[in-house]
């Protein structure tokens, strides 16, 4: 089977594009991504999406891009895993490319979120969940992580602040970060007298929505960022008939197998790109992986394990929170910042000596997870 | 498959208020929604009818009640269905 590198990278600043279609973020970021690459052929093109029916009436996102990029004839679709589309789209990339079957494969995440009334888009997102048993009573995405988060401060006995290091973290990070679409920090004050959008998940605690597109081109010809293992696995897709809620199983499982695979040791991890939509959905996410222990998350936060200069760098352009969150490309917005620290061009966002990294996805409550592991080829 | 039908009380394992509610609810905000174990263990998430914030608890006992849940428009089909009152 073949060896999975990404050849180039490229993205579209995260924001509030008002005057850039759908399809106009999509061909930027592509765009960016082929700057240099004139003599590539594009073998085949995926791209990571999921609300474009909705809130763009625009589907067939596979065969609008290749014509919008001039590319007619070549092999195109769309891919969607909720919030994990993105990722999920980068796994088709790869498994297209370590199958053989294909050299050189375009992928592209893109969401368009800002055009639409909040509460239209809290339908749009809500949809990641069961129709039958969870939109039905008027369930938001956000309110699921809020009943989670106060699970969570009822197990480990921790007040609703415990957590709030992350979006302060990330939006440290983001200040520097020239795509990111807050770059400004908080303070942990600042976090804790925010409004709340449904209890105990406050407007800082929150990721944004966003418009916004980012793009990799995957090949199997050698180039400095390889892509180790790409890894996928579920969980019960309702939260209230899962066993234990606080066990994000599908991260767990995702990342293991990535190790496993890899090979690399959990330890010689540089740098992660944690799924931060919610400070409870970090804290679960890298207590599933082994990077905390279980309830401990926010203690090795506020002891700066995590900070930019800590043993895990994570968030390093600002994560969800405060780069932003345009769904369906978060995911490649992810894997092209790793591919920015692996090939040094992460700027003041530069991680030194970043050899190893990585990103974590998921779609729904981690219902889906999809887990990347990247290394600088020396 | 076989239909088994539920206990009708339950207990509170958590809950929240939602003032942003998806846009067929939009009428009904804030809405009170609670994760909540019935008393056979079976875990389902539903709506706190005539809660007031403060009786709203981890632990605090509940029964299965039929509420309106929202309608489509003004022509639409009225959707009824489970929502729980504290006890």
């Amino acid at each position: 089977m073949s060896k999975v590198f990404i050849k180039s990278a490229g993205l579209v600043p995260v924001g509030e594009h008002w005057n850039k279609s759908l399809t106009d973020l999509m061909v930027e970021a592509s765009l960016n991504a082929l700057k240099g690459q004139e003599g590539v052929k594009i073998d085949r093109i995926v791209v990571g999406n999921m609300m474009s029916g909705y809130l763009n009436n625009q589907e067939h996102l596979g065969a609008l891009l290749a014509s919008a990029l001039g590319m007619k004839g070549v092999e195109a679709l769309k891919v969607e895993a909720a919030c994990g589309s993105g990722g999920m789209a980068v796994h088709e990339g790869y498994v297209s490319v370590k199958s053989g079957e294909y050299e050189n494969v375009l992928v592209v995440g893109v969401e368009k979120m800002k055009d639409v009334d909040t509460q239209v888009l809290t339908k749009a997102l809500a949809m990641a969940e069961s129709a039958e048993f969870t939109q039905v009573v008027g369930a938001s995405f956000i309110s699921l992580n809020a009943l989670l988060m106060r699970m969570y401060m009822n197990r480990y006995n921790v007040q609703e602040d415990y957590l709030d290091h992350f979006p302060v973290i990330a939006h440290k990070n983001a200040v520097t970060a020239p795509h990111a679409q807050f770059k400004r920090a908080f303070t942990l004050e600042e976090v804790k007298r925010s409004p709340y959008l449904a209890e105990p998940i406050r407007l800082l605690s929150s990721a944004p929505s966003s418009d916004g597109a980012a793009a990799v081109l995957l090949s199997s010809k050698p180039s400095d960022v390889e892509i180790l293992a790409s890894e996928v696995s579920t969980n019960e897709l309702i939260i209230s008939q899962r066993e234990n809620p606080l066990k994000f199983e599908a991260t767990e499982k995702a990342f293991k197998k990535a190790i496993d695979k890899s090979g690399v040791n959990p330890s010689d991890v540089d740098f992660l790109e944690v799924h931060d939509a919610f400070p409870v959905v970090a804290a679960l996410s890298l207590e599933a992986m082994g990077y905390s222990e279980e309830g401990k998350a926010g203690f090795d936060a506020a002891k700066g394990k995590y900070n930019f200069d800590g043993d895990l760098p994570i968030l390093t352009f600002g994560g969800l929170k405060a780069r932003g969150h345009p769904v369906g490309g978060t995911g490649v917005y992810q894997v092209v910042e790793a591919y920015m620290q692996l090939s040094g061009t992460a700027g003041k966002n530069q991680i030194q000596g970043a050899k190893l990294g990585v990103t974590q996805n998921v779609g729904g409550v981690d219902t889906t997870s999809v887990v990347h592991i990247l290394r600088r080829v020396s | 498959m076989e239909e088994k039908e539920m206990p009708k009380t339950g207990t509170v394992v958590s809950y929240t208020k939602l003032t942003e509610p998806p846009v067929d609810f939009k009428d009904y905000s804030p809405i009170y929604l609670a994760m909540i174990r019935l008393d056979n263990g079976v875990m389902v998430l539903g709506q706190l009818a005539d809660a007031e914030s403060e009786e709203i608890k981890i632990g605090a006992r509940v029964m299965a009640t039929i509420r309106k849940w929202t309608e489509d428009g003004q022509s639409g089909i009225i959707y009824y269905g489970y929502k729980f009152k504290v006890i």
